[in-house]
């Protein structure tokens, strides 16, 4: 059975939510749970003041039952068991999590996935911006993990990925992988002109018919690498809102960005850029 | 073709006493892919060619079995293929040197680990990216790690570390007949059936070895040379054991990922002893005495 | 620009005029009948600035819209910071340093947000500059050794109508002993605008074609080779003019690229990133350095005074035990629009006004400096005394200068300074001020 937290607060206001994790309620009593601390504003209170608590968490599992924008940091640090969030949630979730599994039935705020290291996290509507992004202060973004989202994002989505797997639904934001490092990122809809600028490494597939690339991108031909078929069968494997039947035939490579290592490939399918660069 | 069986064995078919005496060496899984079941096929051939024996090679190695495209990690046709040698090191080596030269050449291919990546792994793709020249690209997909190595025909790609276990080598058995031809036919027929047994190989040539050899010679500088006392144009010369009317022995050789895949080879190859007890004198299998290696194979407990 | 003055008229020489971000320092404010009457080399803007100067007569304080005593004032505010779960503190770049400096204390007391300013202006530079590090310089070293200025979608000839003459082209400097002669100017702008008129070299760029172009440059100047129809396809501009333009920049011996502080949106975080870049690689071969134009506001400051004081720029919570930078999050366009803040403390009563459709829920206590009518959605606004006009304090240039501003005129408001001071005082001595 798992441990339900139904949202009962009227509050708007922010609630930090990042020590309420599976592998933390795990050992206590039903009474230790509701006395756990969370932030409201500037103030620290017990959780039973905004939630009301029933269940248990004996099948590892955890669920936030109603929607919550304010609420943020869930799953922060989470390192097992599995976070389900029935409704939109707010900001951070998944925060430098390194295991286990978030679920979104709904959508997400920004900074899904911020510094994430391990760990699963799926979202079935949108998410904000810098989905899978550093800390403040920090360059490197996501640095392990998998995150899916059936829906759009906004701005600096896997901006300073380092490694892991992105997937995106639908359409994309500006600052698409944005200095990424390297890693995965699949974006099957539209995505605002000039993803992967500054990208070291790194692998980015756009699926949308019209893709706008800088000049610093050069293509290299159409190509259908066994990485696309691993990665097409990986994709399906996580149930991605992907469409892996682009994945059946040669897609366009490009390198990039030529100004900064241009080791980085972005994938597209064949004639998706406007007009292209010499091969 | 296993011929239509007879009722049982007859006694003394098997030599009373006679077992097998096996050694752990490491052995690990690959499977190879590519475009189609053909060029899948060369890769596996070619890069288990001169494997027989780590007498002389520096891995024993076979083809396990062909794969079809739902059994493979990139659903193209592929074949797996097992590979054994004394240490972790040398399998490395071994394996990362013959991936290089045989399956990294070969057009269209790409090459997966067969075992899970338990504690003890080698590197393959790890050591093979740096012919990419700083252009291999990692990945890490499902949490494995592969290498993609850029080629002519665009991009080799490997998995960067293989599972590793404890398998057993050196499983045996030895076909004495009289006639030569008939000999090789219960021989062939034998190999066959125990090729179909999982998690193993046979790495002679066909499966069967007709050089069997002991160990040390007169010249210092061989570890092993024939074996005189199975070699029956020496009878008269040397020690033999070889019943008086034998005039041809074959022996196949079985290596597989753990004891008891090389007892079901063993059985495999018995049965088939069995049916086709009247082309044969006797069925025996080679040993030290005992003394080196752990495994004892007992041919009476496996009928 | 001489004037005949009333022979009762007040001189002040060297008074900054806070009319745009080049804040002259050399006006001599002409004072009389209680206003400024003329401002001595200040161009049409900052003369306007300095007549706009307000009558001092309006109430120095509201609650609830009605006049109200300073005294019950601070008391009504205080108590609305002291109850608030999460407060903001913010329009700090609407006040002077010294200012600024009890703004974040009282942010820290009240365990709030302290952010810079409201519209989020500013924000990208202090990103960029936090990602990649900025190769600035002060204005005087740009009249001194700059040989070629790039605006690049600025219009410093409209907007800073002094900064030629001061810092950039026209003025005679120590190493371009010419001026205008020895300098020269590109602009690469969506129109041609006041200072394209006066360029060396136009370029005229979409504004959305900002990055291709940027991106163009970078790899000119990086030395890679470009395909000629991918380059005028996203930027509108032939690979050719490209490279003579880089050509020029490479061929001065200091070149600057102007710039404005840039909004708060991806892409100009991006593009303020990327004209830093452009300026490290310049660098590599010649010495470049990118400068913020700035506005009459003290947005400088407030950046300052929060790394000295919290250690971060921009958007710090000091909710908790140690103050977090929050740039993604604690801005106060992203607090307000979220509806995330109980209590807003602005000591900028424009900003007050501009949020009046999502504080709904939301106390405000404001800062204003002129004779609006009281802030409509405000519990409290206090009026104080204007900047650089009837009060003094300490404002910072976009290049980091700190210049005194002088007040010349009286006034019965308070400073901001002094006004929050004693709000700070009641957050502290008043009843119940240790339990928060
Ligand atoms: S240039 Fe700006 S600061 Fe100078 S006088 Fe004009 S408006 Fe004032």
């Amino acid at each position: 059975m798992p441990l339900a937290l139904r949202f009962t607060s009227a509050s708007q206001l922010p609630l930090e939510l990042d020590g309420i994790l599976p592998e933390r309620v795990q050992a206590l009593s039903q009474g230790a749970i509701e006395k756990l601390l969370i932030r409201h504003g500037n103030r620290l209170e017990p959780l039973a003041e905004h939630f009301a608590i029933s269940g248990s968490i004996d099948d590892g599992t955890l669920i936030f039952e109603s929607a919550m924008p304010s609420g943020h940091g869930i799953g922060t640090g989470m390192t097992a068991g599995v976070i389900r969030v029935v409704g939109h949630a707010g900001r951070r979730i998944g925060a430098q999590m390194r295991g286990g599994r978030i679920e979104v039935e709904g959508s997400a705020g920004d900074l899904l996935g911020q510094g994430m290291s391990g760990g699963r996290i799926a979202v079935t509507g949108d998410a904000g911006d810098h989905v899978a992004g550093p800390l403040p202060g920090s360059r490197r973004g996501m640095t392990g993990g998998v995150i899916t989202i059936a829906g759009s994002v906004g701005a600096f989505a896997a901006a300073g990925m380092r490694r892991g797997l992105v997937a995106i639904g639908q359409s994309a934001g500006a600052g698409l992988g944005y200095r990424m490092i390297a890693g995965t990122l699949v974006v099957q809809g539209p995505c605002a002109p000039n993803p992967g600028l500054e990208m070291k490494r790194g692998s980015i597939v756009l699926l949308d018919r019209a893709i706008e690339l800088a000049p610093t991108f050069r293509k290299a031909g159409a190509f259908r690498p066994v990485f696309l078929r691993l990665l097409a069968r990986e994709l399906a494997s996580l149930n991605a809102t992907i469409d892996i039947r682009a994945f059946g035939m040669p897609l366009d490579l490009f390198h990039g960005d030529l100004l900064t290592l241009g080791k980085g490939e972005i994938w597209t399918r064949a004639g998706a850029l406007a007009s292209e660069t010499q091969a | 073709m296993t011929p239509p069986n007879t009722p049982g064995p007859r006694p003394n078919l098997v030599e009373p006493g006679a077992f097998a005496e096996a050694f752990p060496m490491t052995a690990t899984r690959l499977v190879v892919t590519a475009d189609t079941p053909a060029w899948a096929l060369t890769a596996a051939q070619t890069m288990t060619g001169y494997a027989t024996s780590v007498i002389a090679c520096d891995a024993e190695a076979g083809i396990e079995r062909v794969l079809d495209e739902s059994e493979t990690p990139d659903g193209r046709p592929g074949a797996s293929i097992l590979l054994f040698a004394f240490s972790r090191d040398a399998l490395e080596k071994a394996v990362s040197n013959r991936v290089g030269q045989c399956v990294m050449t070969c057009p269209t291919t790409a090459c997966y680990s067969g075992l899970p990546a338990g504690e003890k792994t080698i590197a393959v793709g790890g050591r093979l990216r740096y012919f990419g020249d700083g252009w291999q690209i990692s990945k890490q997909l499902g949490g494995k790690r592969y290498w993609r190595i850029p080629v002519m025909d665009g991009e080799f790609l490997c998995e960067e570390t293989f599972g590793t276990v404890k398998g057993v080598a050196g499983g045996n058995l030895i076909f004495l007949g009289e006639d030569p031809r008939a000999t090789l036919a219960v021989a062939e027929s034998a190999a066959a059936a125990m090729r179909s047994i999982p998690s193993v190989i046979l790495p002679f040539p066909g499966g069967i070895a007709r050089s069997g050899s002991k160990v040390g010679s007169k010249y210092k500088a061989l570890r092993a040379s024939t074996n005189t006392a199975f070699a029956p144009m020496l009878r008269g010369q040397v020690e033999t054991t070889l019943p008086s009317s034998v005039r041809c022995a074959y022996e196949i050789v079985i290596d597989g990922l753990s004891l008891e895949a090389v007892e079901d080879a063993t059985r495999a190859g018995l049965e088939v002893a069995g049916a086709m007890q009247n082309q044969l004198v006797a069925v025996t299998a080679g040993n030290y005495g005992g003394k080196l290696g752990p495994y004892h194979i007992k041919l009476e407990n496996l009928i | 620009m001489p004037q005949a003055h009333r022979l009762d008229a007040e001189q002040h020489p060297d008074s900054v005029c806070l009319g745009c971000g080049c804040l002259c320092d050399d006006i001599t404010a002409v004072v009389a009948d209680g206003r400024v009457v003329a401002a001595e080399h200040a161009c049409a803007r900052g003369e306007a600035w300095f007549a706009a100067s307000s009558e001092d007569a309006s109430p120095e304080c509201w609650i609830d819209g009605q006049p109200a005593a300073i005294d019950d004032g601070l008391d009504h505010a205080a108590a609305i910071l002291r109850n608030a779960r999460s407060p903001l503190v913010t329009g700090l770049d609407a006040v002077c340093v010294e200012a600024q400096r009890i703004a974040v204390a009282i942010a820290d007391r009240i365990r709030g947000f302290v952010d810079a300013g409201g519209l989020g202006a500013h924000e990208s530079s202090i990103h960029a500059a936090l990602e990649v590090g900025s190769v600035g310089c002060t204005l005087g070293e740009i009249r001194h050794r700059a040989d070629l200025v790039l605006a690049w979608f600025v219009d410093p000839v409209a907007t800073h109508p002094r900064f030629f003459e001061r810092y950039g082209v026209d003025a005679i400097g120590e190493f371009v002993p010419r001026g205008r002669a020895d300098r020269r100017l590109c602009v690469i702008d969506e129109h041609e605008t006041a200072t394209a008129a006066q360029s060396d070299h136009l370029l005229l760029l979409k504004r959305d074609r900002r990055l291709a172009a940027l991106w163009t440059v970078r790899a000119i100047v990086a030395g890679l080779s470009l395909d000629p129809h991918t380059v005028a396809r996203l930027t509108g501009v032939s690979l050719e003019q490209w490279n003579t333009l880089a050509r020029l920049l490479l061929d001065a011996r200091y070149g600057v690229i102007l710039h404005d502080a840039g909004a708060a949106d991806a892409e100009a975080s991006i593009e303020s990133a990327a004209i830093l870049h452009l300026v490290r690689v310049l660098s590599e071969r010649t010495r470049f350095v990118a400068a913020a134009l700035g506005s009459g506001n003290n947005a400088k400051g407030a950046e300052q005074v929060l790394l000295w004081s919290t250690g971060y720029p921009a958007a710090v919570d000091l909710r908790g035990a140690v103050p977090a930078y929050q740039p993604q999050e604690a801005t106060t366009s992203r607090l307000l629009d979220r509806g995330e803040v109980d209590a807003v403390l602005s000591l900028e009563g424009r900003l007050a006004l501009d949020s009046i459709e999502t504080s709904a829920g939301c106390s405000i206590v404001a800062l204003v400096e002129d004779d609006l009518d009281p802030v409509p959605n405000a519990q409290v606004v206090f009026r104080v005394a204007r900047l650089g006009t009837h009060a003094g304090g300490t404002v910072f240039r976009s290049d980091g200068v700190p210049i005194p501003a002088r007040a010349v005129l009286p006034s019965h408001a308070p400073a901001a300074q002094e006004l929050i001071a004693l709000l700070l005082d009641r957050l502290e001595h008043a009843p119940g001020a240790g339990d928060a």
